[in-house]
């Protein structure tokens, strides 16, 4: 039969350690709390002592069973600085992103190779030079041999990488692919149409990547004006492309 | 040797094992595995043990109206408790007969 001093105790002790397990979902806590309100009351009437002596403090209880319950740890509750300010979507949308990149490498290797030689053609076109330009059948061939092979040289560099050797080799590539690509997207080349950068200043901006050899139909906005040089901007323009236009407000640009 | 290092390994099957032979709630688990020998678990492992099962579906529960005082909540094994018991079971038998031989070489030296 309990004594009321007993319940009393048995009060106490469950209060605290409701305190102490007030960042648990209220439906856990409210399951764990309901078994022990029986079971410290069992205990508390099987002697004199005071739960506490029998059974440690309520705090020191509190943290051995989140211990052996898995959930995390009181003191270490505060939240990561992400934690603070991603909602708990973000979160989830975030982690899951995170886990496919290791996935998404070999794509990685893929198309670094092929990048950068675009990037690499890009830059390449400057102001009296045209740049890297594969002439006829042979030229062209040339060109596929070195995709070709930057491609293959991109993959077993990357499964190097990934072995764990070669990391530096590895690292410094990806800095100079990204660098190489910021540079030709960055204006490296910027106002040249013959280069392979056509940047329209005129309202609407667009920013059009083509590679070599490739025409592009550029539809520009409603209030174009009728014959649009690819570049509006102050610098002079080579005679390389021809344009033509074969529609009102229609620009058709082929590069040699 | 400190037995609650060894303990804290091993008290997700000491606890599949109690509840094995029959269903409790969280003292009488308590109170069975001392009754067995292990005197130094602890009152609060034991609770979360049972709660840690369970949330990862190792266990049923239910929970039997008592006149004399609150309800209790009790334990069982379901089917996938029963298979890890089996599992963590041969385990452990593997590691005392290595841990057995080992011993036992140590004394034949």
């Amino acid at each position: 039969m309990n004594m009321p001093g007993e319940r009393q105790d048995v009060r106490a002790y469950l209060a605290a350690i409701e305190v102490n397990l007030g960042d648990l979902p209220a439906e856990e806590r409210q399951d764990v709390l309901d078994d022990l309100a029986a079971h410290l009351a069992e205990v508390a009437a099987e002697g004199d002592e005071s739960l506490t002596s029998r059974l440690g403090p309520p705090e020191a209880y509190a943290e051995e069973l989140r211990a052996s319950a898995g959930y995390a740890s009181l003191r270490q509750e505060v939240p990561t600085k992400r934690e603070t300010w991603m909602s708990e979507r973000a979160r989830r949308w975030w982690r899951s992103a995170y886990d496919f990149l290791p996935e998404a490498r070999p794509g990685w290797w893929l198309v670094r190779g092929p990048l950068a030689m675009f990037a690499l053609l890009a830059a390449a076109r400057m102001e009296d030079t045209h740049g890297f330009r594969p002439v006829g059948p042979f030229g062209l061939l040339l060109v596929l041999a070195v995709l070709i092979a930057s491609v293959v040289g991109s993959v077993a560099l990357g499964r190097r990488a990934a072995a764990g050797e070669a990391t530096i080799v590895s690292a410094l590539t990806n800095i100079a692919v990204v660098v190489l690509v910021v540079l030709a997207l960055g204006g490296v080349g910027r106002g040249r149409h013959d280069g392979v950068m056509v940047v329209e200043k005129f309202p609407p901006n667009r920013i059009e990547f083509l590679g070599p050899k490739v025409g592009v139909k550029v539809a520009p906005a409603p209030f174009a004006p009728e014959v649009v040089p690819p570049v509006q901007m102050t610098t002079t323009t080579t005679t390389q492309a021809t344009t033509t236009t074969t529609s009102p407000g229609t620009t058709t640009t082929t590069l040699p | 040797m400190d037995t609650t290092q060894l303990l804290k390994g091993v008290l997700d099957l000491a606890v599949l094992a109690v509840l094995h032979v029959e269903d409790g709630y969280g003292y009488d688990v308590v109170r069975r595995l001392r009754a067995a020998g292990l005197e130094d678990v602890g009152d609060a492992s034991v609770y979360g043990t049972l709660r840690r099962l369970f949330r990862n579906g190792k266990l049923t529960s239910y929970v039997v109206p008592s006149e004399e005082g609150p309800h209790r909540k009790y334990y069982g094994l379901n089917r996938a408790g029963k298979d890890q018991l089996e599992q963590a079971g041969k385990q452990w038998r593997t590691f005392t007969d290595a841990m057995d031989a080992l011993l036992g070489s140590e004394e034949a030296a």
